[in-house]
C-alpha cells in the first residue's frame, strides 16, 4: 500500500524519495540493451538502495530477478 | 587517556523502535523468509513437510516454534548429498558474487556458502550497527588485522568501513611486526582483531620497544571471533595495552555477518540486531524456549541472507538474554549479557564441576603477570580427571611464579566450587599464539 511502511507507519519525505529511487533503478535495469557498464553499475546501485529500503522497513523483497 | 565515545545509531528508526512494533516487523519478515524458503528451496520444503509445518501457520511470533530447527550437521550432510552447496539455494548460483567457507578443521568438509550483490550489501550493513554504534565515523582510519581468505572473518567489516567513508586498511598476510609499523605509520584510529590477536599485537609491539598506548592513535578496537571481547579482565588488558575502548561483536559464516554488537555505552553485553534477525535461546537438551536470564543455546533466523535461507539455526553458542532496558543507550534491542559466553559443547565436566574455558580465562587474565596460558584436561590412573593451567609469564615477572601459582590456583578453585586446578610454568614462547579462533583448551582425555 502506498504511503505506509511494512508495519503501517506513514512514510516520511525521505522514505518516499528512497522508494522512488528504488523503483526507478528497477525500471532502469528492466530496459533492454543496457551496455555492460550501465547494467553492472546499476545493479550495484540497486543493491545499495534496496538496503536503504530494507533498513527503513519500506519493503522487504528479493531482487534476484534483476541480477542482484 | 581513554576518551568517551559518541552515542550514535546506524538505523535510529529501528534501533529505538517500541518492542511491539519491532515484533510486528519481525513477524512480517519471518513470514516472507519462510514462504520463500518453502517455495524455492527443496531442502526446506522437505524439512517443513516432514515436520508438518506450513508457512501459513505463522500467525504470531510464538508460532516460530512450529518450525523445525536446522543444525550444522544436517546442512553438511545436505551438501554431501547434493554437492557443492546442497539443494537449498533459492536462486541460480550464476548470481553469486562471493564464496566463503568455514575452516573445515579436524579434516571435516567445510560448510560452503554463496551470496549475491544484494546479500553482500546486507552483510556489510550489519557491521554498520556495530561500527556506527561504537563511534566509528568517516574520519577514522580502520585497520583490519585479518588474513582475507575464504573464512568470512572481517570481510563484511571491511566493506562496511568503505560504506562509512572511513579509510580502510587491509593488512592481509602481513606479519605482526609489519602490521604494528603500518598502524603507527598510517595513524590508524581503529583496529579490528580477535581479542587474542589484539593482545598479541601489544606483546609484539612491546618486544619492538613500542608502547601502543602512547605511540599509536588507536582509540577504538572492534573485537570478534572469540568470547574474550566480553570477558571483563581480557577486555581490560586490551584497553590498557592500547589505551583505547574495546567493543565486542560476534557473527558466523553460516549467517555471513555479525549478529550482535556492543554499543558505546559498553553495558557488559551485546545488542542483538533484531530488525534483521530473530534470536531465540533454547535449552540445548530439550529444545524448549528459555526466558530472560536463563543460559542456553542461541538459535538464529536471518532475514538478510537470501541465497541460502537460515531458519532456526542452532548455533551452539552459549548465551544469556536480557532485555534492552539493561543498557542506557536507548536501543530496544535485547542483549546477550556477557556476549557469547562460549560454546554449548565447550563445557567440560571435571570431577563433578562444570568448567567453561571463558570462565577460566576471566580469572587468569586478572593476573597481570600472565602473558599466555593453556588449559589441559587429563585422566590420571584411568579414572581421575585433572585440570592443569599452564602459564607463560611476562619477562619482568619470572621470579613471581611460586606466589602466582598459589594465588591463581586459589582463585580458580574459588570460581569453580572448590575444584583443584594444577598450575604449571610454561617456558616463554612455548604456548601457541593465535590470530583467529584461539583454542586454549586441550582435552587429552578424548585422545
Amino acid at each position: 500500500m502506498a504511503g505506509i511502511d511494512l508495519i503501517g507507519r506513514k512514510l516520511t519525505p525521505v522514505e518516499e524519495q528512497a522508494l522512488v529511487l528504488y523503483n526507478e533503478l528497477k525500471a532502469f535495469l528492466s530496459m533492454p540493451d543496457l551496455p555492460p557498464c550501465a547494467q553492472s553499475n546499476a545493479r550495484v546501485a540497486l543493491a545499495a538502495v534496496w538496503q536503504i529500503v530494507n533498513d527503513l522497513d519500506l519493503d522487504f523483497e528479493y531482487i534476484y530477478e534483476y541480477g542482484v | 587517556m581513554i576518551t568517551e565515545l559518541p552515542l550514535g545509531y546506524w538505523n535510529p528508526k529501528n534501533e529505538l523502535m517500541p518492542r511491539e512494533e519491532l515484533e510486528a516487523l519481525q513477524l512480517k519478515k519471518l513470514r516472507r523468509v519462510v514462504e520463500r524458503a518453502y517455495h524455492k528451496s527443496p531442502f526446506h520444503r522437505t524439512k517443513f513437510d516432514e515436520a508438518g509445518f506450513k508457512p501459513e501457520q505463522l500467525r504470531s511470533l510464538a508460532d516460530i516454534e512450529r518450525i523445525p530447527f536446522t543444525t550444522k550437521e544436517e546442512w553438511l550432510q545436505e551438501q554431501q548429498r547434493h554437492p557443492l552447496f546442497g539443494d537449498m539455494l533459492t536462486t541460480s548460483p550464476d548470481l553469486a558474487i562471493r564464496y566463503h567457507s568455514t575452516s573445515g578443521t579436524s579434516g571435516r568438509t567445510p560448510l560452503r556458502v554463496l551470496d549475491s550483490i544484494r546479500d553482500w550489501q546486507w552483510i556489510s550493513d550489519m557491521w554498520g550497527y556495530a561500527f556506527y554504534g561504537f563511534g566509528i565515523r568517516s574520519t577514522d582510519i580502520v585497520y583490519l588485522s585479518f588474513a582475507y581468505g575464504a573464512f568470512i572473518g572481517f570481510w563484511g567489516a571491511h566493506y562496511c568501513c568503505e560504506k562509512l567513508g572511513a579509510l580502510t586498511v587491509a593488512s592481509g598476510g602481513m606479519s605482526s611486526e609489519g602490521r604494528i609499523k603500518q598502524i603507527l605509520e598510517l595513524g590508524a584510529t581503529t583496529i579490528c582483531a580477535t581479542p587474542t590477536y589484539a593482545l598479541r599485537l601489544a606483546q609484539v609491539a612491546s618486544e619492538m620497544g613500542i608502547d601502543l598506548a602512547k605511540d599509536s592513535k588507536v582509540d577504538k578496537i572492534i573485537l570478534s571471533g572469540e568470547p574474550g571481547g566480553s570477558v571483563p579482565s581480557t577486555k581490560r588488558l586490551i584497553e590498557t595495552a592500547w589505551s583505547a575502548k574495546a567493543a565486542d561483536t560476534a557473527g558466523m559464516t553460516e549467517i555471513g555477518t555479525l549478529v550482535v554488537f556492543e554499543c558505546s555505552k559498553q553495558p557488559g553485553g551485546t545488542h542483538i540486531i533484531e530488525d534483521h534477525l530473530i534470536d531465540e535461546v533454547i535449552d540445548p537438551k530439550t529444545g524448549g524456549k528459555l526466558g530472560y536470564g536463563e543460559r542456553g543455546e542461541r538459535v538464529v533466523t536471518s532475514f538478510g541472507r537470501g541465497f541460502i535461507p537460515l531458519i532456526r539455526y542452532r548455533t551452539g553458542d552459549l548465551v544469556e538474554k536480557v532485555p534492552g532496558t539493561s543498557c542506557t543507550c536507548g536501543r530496544t534491542f535485547d542483549l546477550y549479557k556477557g556476549g557469547i559466553l562460549g560454546r554449548v559443547d565447550d563445557m567440560k565436566l571435571i570431577r563433578g564441576t562444570n568448567v567453561f574455558p571463558s570462565a577460566v580465562e576471566a580469572i587468569v587474565r586478572e593476573f597481570e603477570a600472565v602473558d599466555e596460558f593453556q588449559i589441559a584436561l587429563t585422566r590420571e590412573e584411568g579414572i581421575r580427571d585433572e585440570i592443569t593451567v599452564a602459564v607463560e609469564l611476562k619477562p619482568s615477572f619470572d621470579d613471581q611464579f611460586p606466589m602466582l601459582s598459589v594465588e591463581l590456583g586459589k582463585a580458580l578453585a574459588e570460581g569453580h566450587e572448590g575444584l583443584r586446578f594444577n598450575v604449571r610454568l610454561a617456558e616463554r614462547g612455548s604456548l601457541p599464539r593465535f590470530e583467529l579462533k584461539a583454542r586454549r583448551l586441550i582435552d587429552k582425555r578424548e585422545v
